[in-house]
């Protein structure tokens, strides 16, 4: 258990912390956080930022562990729920039909991430702590499934409906990345940044899991 | 009693992927893609297992609920966009090529395990 622990010990704060957007009293610190990146120039902000990391990393307490993972089995449990709600809706009647409810499942979930990465990523900044666990991991992982993407194209292509395969795993993964693209885009525009933040590049952020 | 299994199967399979992802980001050092593919894979075989192997309830509570909540394909398509955006675009369409026939080959060795 302590070893499956350790395994979330870096907490879903890490990447604001390695990667501060606005310090108070450096609003023209824009885009330079990036080379600033493991090195501790000295600034008693970002030394503050960066132990606070080295305290996420080999410090957290078991309750701020667990805390995590109790965020994530809620919101899964949510997600999943409707989720299910859903299929039963549009219920999959056989194998070789068009398994509609995964495919606006998984693009209404990759729509709304596009959301999240926006909030979390460049509006909010830092974000709570358990929002990307609660919502990202949680909500939207129970969500958004790949297992039942996978079990219905292998059912079309086993029913001989090899068109129909094709056009659900083009839908699904070309649709999901644009959805994604698309949500991030509809968030910008209903929310914007202040004229004094300028664009964070997410991309710098190679600890974006989500 | 289903809708209490999806949730247990959910509540399960949820923070599951959560300690999965960062053991496989710890294991290999790089924090983005490997964990979410392994996720994805795994998730897949077992829902081909659960989907031949068992029926009712059971069936929905680990397909809908742990497998469901296990596997995401949000997190798989955000991934995609971002190594897409950051110029790393071999990494993305191979992410893409290797999830689907991973995924696809996964479930259908499930399904045989699953009917054998």
């Amino acid at each position: 258990m302590r070893l499956v622990l350790e395994g979330v010990s870096v907490g879903p704060t890490t990447k604001m912390i390695t990667a501060p957007k606005q310090p108070q009293g450096h609003a023209n610190d824009q885009g330079g956080s990036k080379k600033h990146r493991g090195v501790d120039h000295g600034d008693s902000h970002r030394g503050a930022f960066r132990s606070n990391l080295m305290c996420d990393r080999y410090g957290l307490t078991m309750r701020r562990r667990l805390d995590v993972l109790l965020v994530v089995a809620v919101g899964g449990g949510l997600g999943t729920f409707a989720r299910w709600g859903i299929v039963r809706l549009l219920p999959h009647r056989s194998p070789s039909a068009f398994p509609t409810a995964t495919l606006v499942t998984n693009l209404l979930g990759c729509l709304l991430m596009g959301v999240l990465v926006w909030f979390v990523f460049e509006f909010w900044t830092p974000a709570h702590r358990l929002i990307r666990p609660f919502l990202g991991v949680g909500i939207l992982g129970g969500f958004t499934t790949f297992s039942t993407f996978a079990l219905d194209a292998r059912g079309l292509a086993v029913a001989g409906e090899y068109l129909a395969a094709l056009i659900y795993i083009s839908l699904s993964v070309g649709g999901g990345v644009t959805a994604v693209a698309l949500g991030r885009a509809i968030a910008a525009r209903l929310a914007p940044l202040p004229a004094t933040r300028g664009r964070h590049d997410a991309s710098a952020d190679d600890e974006a899991e989500l | 009693m289903t809708a209490l299994l999806v949730a247990l199967g959910a509540g399960v399979g949820a923070p599951l992927r959560l300690v999965v992802d960062r053991l496989v980001q710890r294991w290999s050092g790089r924090p983005l893609l490997w964990g979410t593919l392994l996720v994805n894979v795994a998730g897949s075989f077992t829902l081909g297992w659960v989907a031949a192997a068992t029926t009712g309830a059971a069936a929905i509570g680990l397909g809908v609920g742990f497998c469901g909540a296990f596997t995401t394909f949000s997190t798989f398509s955000f991934e995609t966009l971002h190594l897409w955006e950051s110029n790393r675009r071999l990494l993305a369409v191979t992410n893409v090529v290797l999830s689907v026939a991973l995924g696809l080959a996964a479930v259908s060795l499930g399904w045989l395990a699953g009917s054998a």
